[in-house]
C-alpha cells in the first residue's frame, strides 16, 4: 500500500494525505474534506498515480499536527504527598481523609519522602536534570473537590527538567517495519491530585468524595513533538511502562492512575503554528489515539472551512467519539500563583554535596537513588535481543503484556528449544490462547514447566508442532487437562514413537 | 495569689498553699466579675475544673508535670482546640468545633495546664484594635482603674459609663486583657503584623513575639503563613521565658519550624548590662511618632546608658518599605488561606442551593466580614 511507504519516506508528514484517506493512523468516523478519499484496497501503483496525477486545488495544502501531552501519574505509595492518610483505590467515599485533606483550619503540609524518590528515579529515568532545589507554589480555583481553595504543585521550578523519551511506532502492516522515535520531556512536577466529583443530575446535587484528594501525582510534560493520535498513544505506553518498571506508579489507566491531556495544534508546514486547543482527560488506551486524530482532523476541517481556532478547552466523548468543548473552563483562568509558605525550598543532594554527618532519613542523594535504579524496558528489551537473537518486535511484545516476559523466561529455563521458537510460540500460541478464553498470563492454566515440555518434545521431534498446537487448541474445551494430557504424551512417547501414534492417543483421551 | 508569678505559684501549689481546684475556682470567679471586659468567647468551665482535678491528683502524689501544672491559661479562639468551639470571632466558623489540639495548646496541657477559655480577638486576626470580631470589642481593663475613672470624671460630663472605656489593642486583645485582669497567668496569643505585642502595650503586660521558625504553627488558624508566630502574654518578663521554654522547638507537623534543638534556658538575672550594647533604629524616630512615645523611649535609653551600657545609633535601612511590602504579601496570603472557607466541609454554610458558585458566594458573604486593614 502507498500510504505506509510514504509515510516512510516523510516521517512526521503522516498528514500529507489525510484528506485521501487511507492513512492507517486514521479511526473510524473521522470526517473528511476531500471526496475522492476512502477508497481503500486499491493497488499501490494506482495510489500513487492518483496522488501525482491530483491537480492541487486552491488551498489545498498539506497539514502538519503538532501534539504536546500533559500526563498525569499517581504515585503508588503508602501515603498522601502532603499527609498520611492511606491511599487505596475504591475504598469508601471519604474513609482515606485526613485533617489536612479536608482542610481543616490550622493543617499544615509535611512531605512524603517516598513521593520525592519516586520523581527523583522518573526524572532519571528520562534522563532529565534533576533540579538540586526546587519549590511548591499554590494555584488557586474553586471547586466542589479541591477543598483548599488551592493545589500545591510546582509551578516555578519544578523537581526535573530537559529528559527525553524514547517511544516506537510501526510504519508498516507488518510487526517489523518500526521506527524510534523521541519527544522531549519539558519537566517532572510534584502536585496533589483532587477529589472526585460525582454528578447526581436527577437529584441536583454534587456528592464529593476526598479519597483521592492529596494524593502524589507526577505531572510530565512532553513537548509537542509528536504529530498524530498514534505516536502520542506509543510515548504514552512506553512512559507507562517506564513507570511500572521503576515502581513509581502502577499507571493503569482505568483506575485512574494515568490521566493524559492533550495540546493539539494544526498548521501548514514552514509557516508558525496554529492555534492549540487542549483535549481533557483522556483516560483510556484505547481511545486516546483515537480522541486526538478527531481533534486534529476537526480543526483541519474548521480551518479548509475558513473558520477559526479557539484557544479552548475541550474534553473526549467517547459514545460520540467526538471533542467537544467544556463549559466550565470558558475563558482564561487566573490560577493567582503563589509560592506555598508552608513548605520550605526542596533541597535534594549527590554524593559530593552531601553534608557531613546528614541524618540519611532526612536527606535524599541522587547518586544514590541513580544507583539503585531497576531495569528499564528499553534495556530489558535489548538485552532479550543481544541475549537471544530475537527479534525487536518480538521484545515489545514481550514487555507489553504483563507478566509475559517472565512467563517466555521460565519456559527458557526448562527447554533447549530455540529461543526464537520459543518467542514465537509464546507470542502467537500461548498469548492467542489466553486472549481468546480472556485471560491474563497470571490466570493461565498453562504453566511454563507444561509449555517447555511440549516445545521439548516438539524439538525431539517427538509430536511434530502442528500436533502440539491441536493439544493448545484442545484446551478451549477443557482448560484443567492440559499439563495431565503432557504427561500422557510424555509417557506415551518415551521411546520415539510414531507422530500419528501420539496424535490418536492424544484424540482418544481428549474424546473421553 | 492571682498576682504571683508562675515560679510563685508553681511553688504554692507544690506546698500545697493552694490546690489548683482552688486556684481555678478563684479564676473562674473573676472570670465571670469580669465578664464586660468581653475578652472570652468560650470559658471552658467544666474542662477546667476536670483538669484541676487531675492536677490535684498530681500533686498529692508529688508527681507534678511542670512550671505550668494546674495553672490556669487562656488560648486566643484562632488555636484549634479539640472539642471546644473555635470561632475566630468570625461568623464562618461559629460553631466550628475542631477535632485536633494545636501543637502549643497540646504542649502547654502536656504540662498539666488548665484551659479558663478562649479569648476575644478581631475577626480571623485582622486587626490592631480587637473591636472587629463578630462578638464585639475587648474592653481594656484599664478603663476600669480608679486613675482613669479619676481622669475621665474630671473630663467628661454626663456621658454614659459603658461607653466610656478604652480598646486593648489587637488582634490578641482578649488574651491581653484576660491575663491583664488577673484571670489567668498567660494566655496564648498570636502575631504576624504585631498582634501579640501590641495589646501587650496596651494593657501593661509582657508580650512576647518568638522569632519565626522557633514555635510551631499547627493549629494556629493562619493569616499570613509566612509571617504568623504563636505569641506569649505574662505578667512578667521570667513568666514568658519559663513559657517559651516549654513551646519552643522543632515540629514534625510545621515543616517550617527549625530542626536545631531547642535547649532549655534560663534568663540570667541582668544587674550588670556594662558590656551591653543598645541599637536605636535611626529610621524609626520617625516623623509621626507621638512626643508621649518619643519621651519613654528617651527614657528607656538614657536608664540604659546611665547604668554603663552602650547605647548607639543603629541603621534599617528597608524600614520605609516593610509597610508595604507587608501589605502586598499580607494581602495574598490571606486572600489565599480564606479559599478553604467554602461551606463544604465544616463551618457556615448559607441555604443557596442553586449552584456551587452560588453557595459558595453567599456563605462567604454571610460568613466574612468587611476587611478593615
Amino acid at each position: 500500500m502507498a500510504a505506509p511507504v510514504l509515510r516512510w519516506l516523510c516521517p512526521g508528514r503522516c498528514w500529507a494525505f489525510a484528506r485521501i484517506g487511507g492513512c492507517s493512523c486514521h479511526g473510524r468516523g473521522v470526517p473528511t474534506a476531500s471526496t475522492s478519499s476512502g477508497k481503500r484496497g486499491q493497488s499501490s501503483v494506482a495510489r500513487q498515480s492518483l496522488i501525482t496525477a491530483q491537480e492541487p486545488r486552491k488551498g489545498d495544502r498539506e497539514w502538519a499536527a503538532v501534539v504536546g501531552l500533559e500526563i498525569h501519574a499517581q504515585i503508588s505509595s503508602n501515603s498522601k504527598l502532603f499527609s498520611g492518610s492511606q491511599v487505596h483505590f475504591a475504598a469508601p467515599p471519604n474513609s482515606l481523609v485526613s485533617f489536612f485533606d479536608a482542610s481543616l483550619p490550622g493543617t499544615l503540609p509535611v512531605l512524603n519522602r517516598r513521593c520525592v524518590e519516586a520523581a527523583v528515579m522518573t526524572g532519571l529515568a528520562l534522563d532529565c536534570r534533576i533540579n538540586k532545589k526546587s519549590l511548591f507554589d499554590r494555584k488557586h480555583y474553586f471547586y466542589a473537590d479541591l477543598p483548599a481553595g488551592y493545589q500545591i504543585t510546582q509551578q516555578r521550578l519544578p523537581i526535573a527538567v530537559d529528559g527525553s523519551l524514547a517511544y516506537s511506532v510501526c510504519v508498516g502492516k507488518k510487526l517489523g517495519q518500526a521506527v524510534t522515535r523521541t519527544v522531549r520531556v519539558r519537566q517532572i512536577q510534584l502536585e496533589q491530585d483532587s477529589g472526585k466529583s460525582l454528578h447526581d443530575d436527577l437529584r441536583s446535587q454534587t456528592l464529593v468524595d476526598l479519597n483521592r484528594a492529596g494524593v502524589g501525582l507526577l505531572e510530565v510534560v512532553l513537548e509537542p513533538d509528536m504529530s498524530c493520535g498514534e505516536e502520542a498513544a506509543a510515548a504514552v505506553r512506553e512512559l507507562q511502562l517506564i513507570l511500572q518498571a521503576l515502581g513509581t506508579s502502577r499507571a493503569i489507566m482505568a483506575e485512574g492512575q494515568l490521566r493524559v491531556d492533550a495540546n493539539i495544534s494544526v498548521h501548514h508546514p514552514g509557516e508558525p503554528l496554529g492555534v492549540r486547543t487542549e483535549v481533557k482527560n483522556l483516560n483510556s488506551a484505547r481511545f486516546l489515539a483515537r480522541a486526538i486524530d478527531y481533534e486534529i482532523q476537526r480543526q483541519i476541517s474548521e480551518l479548509e472551512n475558513g473558520g477559526e481556532i479557539l484557544n479552548e478547552t475541550r474534553s473526549f466523548d467517547y459514545k460520540l467519539g467526538c471533542t467537544v468543548p467544556m463549559r466550565d473552563k470558558e475563558g482564561k483562568q487566573d490560577y493567582r500563583f503563589m509560592p506555598e509558605p508552608n513548605l520550605p525550598p526542596l533541597l535534594l543532594y549527590d554524593s559530593a554535596s552531601l553534608p557531613a554527618g546528614a541524618d540519611p532519613q532526612q536527606v535524599i542523594n541522587i547518586d544514590r537513588i541513580r544507583e539503585q535504579l531497576p531495569e528499564l524496558p528499553s534495556v530489558t528489551r535489548e538485552k532479550l535481543v543481544r541475549r537471544y537473537g530475537m527479534l525487536p518486535e518480538h521484545s515489545f511484545a514481550l514487555l507489553n503484556e504483563v507478566g509475559l516476559l517472565e512467563f517466555f523466561q521460565n519456559v527458557m529455563k526448562e527447554t533447549r528449544a530455540e529461543p526464537k521458537k520459543v518467542a514465537s510460540w509464546v507470542l502467537n500460541t500461548f498469548l492467542g490462547f489466553l486472549k481468546q478464553q480472556n485471560l491474563a498470563v497470571s490466570e493461565s492454566p498453562v504453566t511454563p514447566s507444561a509449555l517447555a515440555e511440549l516445545l521439548n518434545l516438539v524439538e525431539r521431534k517427538a509430536i511434530s508442532s502442528s500436533a502440539a498446537k491441536q493439544v493448545m487448541d484442545l484446551k478451549k474445551g477443557n482448560p484443567r487437562a492440559i499439563n495431565k494430557l503432557i504427561g500422557l504424551v510424555r509417557k506415551a512417547t518415551l521411546g520415539r514413537a510414531d507422530p500419528t501414534a501420539i496424535k490418536e492417543v492424544l484424540e482418544r483421551q481428549l474424546s473421553g | 495569689m492571682l498576682g504571683r508569678t508562675l515560679r510563685e505559684v508553681s511553688a504554692a501549689l507544690k506546698q500545697g498553699q493552694i490546690t489548683p481546684t482552688e486556684l481555678c475556682q478563684k479564676c473562674l470567679s473573676l472570670i465571670k466579675k469580669t465578664k464586660f471586659l468581653n475578652a472570652y468567647i468560650t470559658v471552658s468551665e467544666e474542662v477546667a475544673l476536670k483538669q484541676a482535678e487531675e492536677s490535684e491528683k498530681r500533686y498529692k502524689k508529688g508527681r507534678s508535670l511542670g512550671d505550668l501544672d494546674g495553672i490556669p491559661i487562656a488560648v486566643k479562639d484562632n488555636f484549634s482546640t479539640s472539642g471546644i468551639e473555635t470561632t475566630c470571632a468570625s461568623n464562618m466558623l461559629k460553631g466550628y468545633v475542631p477535632p485536633y489540639n494545636a501543637t502549643v495548646v497540646q504542649k502547654l496541657l502536656d504540662q498539666g495546664a488548665l484551659l479558663m477559655g478562649k479569648t476575644n480577638l478581631d475577626e480571623f486576626a485582622m486587626g490592631s484594635g480587637s473591636t472587629d470580631g463578630i462578638f464585639g470589642p475587648v474592653k481594656n481593663p484599664w478603663s476600669f482603674s480608679e486613675q482613669y475613672r479619676k481622669k475621665r470624671k474630671q473630663k467628661s460630663h454626663g456621658e454614659k459609663e459603658d461607653s466610656d472605656w478604652l480598646i486593648t489593642g489587637g488582634s490578641s486583645g482578649g488574651s491581653a486583657a484576660a491575663v491583664s485582669a488577673f484571670t489567668c497567668f498567660t494566655a496564648l496569643g498570636s502575631d504576624t503584623g504585631g498582634s501579640t505585642r501590641n495589646p501587650a502595650a496596651h494593657c501593661g503586660v509582657v508580650g512576647l513575639k518568638p522569632s519565626y521558625g522557633l514555635v510551631s504553627r499547627h493549629g494556629l488558624i493562619p493569616l499570613v503563613n509566612s509571617m504568623d508566630v504563636p505569641g506569649i502574654l505574662t505578667r512578667c518578663v521570667d513568666d514568658a521565658a519559663i513559657v517559651l521554654g516549654i513551646l519552643a522547638g522543632h515540629d514534625p507537623k510545621d515543616s517550617t519550624t527549625v530542626q536545631d534543638p531547642v535547649k532549655p534556658f534560663v534568663l540570667p538575672s541582668l544587674t550588670d548590662v556594662s558590656k551591653l550594647c543598645v541599637g536605636i533604629p535611626k529610621e524609626y524616630l520617625a516623623p509621626e511618632l507621638s512626643s508621649e512615645v518619643r519621651s519613654l523611649w528617651s527614657k528607656a535609653a538614657n536608664l540604659f546608658e546611665s547604668e554603663g551600657a552602650k547605647v548607639i545609633e543603629v541603621s534599617l535601612p528597608h524600614t520605609s518599605f516593610s509597610i508595604v511590602c507587608y501589605h502586598v504579601l499580607c494581602t495574598s496570603e490571606v486572600a489565599s488561606n480564606m479559599a478553604r472557607f467554602d461551606g463544604l466541609e465544616y463551618g457556615h454554610r448559607c441555604d443557596v442551593g442553586v449552584s456551587t458558585e452560588a453557595m459558595y458566594a453567599a456563605t462567604r458573604r454571610e460568613g466574612f466580614n468587611d476587611v478593615k486593614l
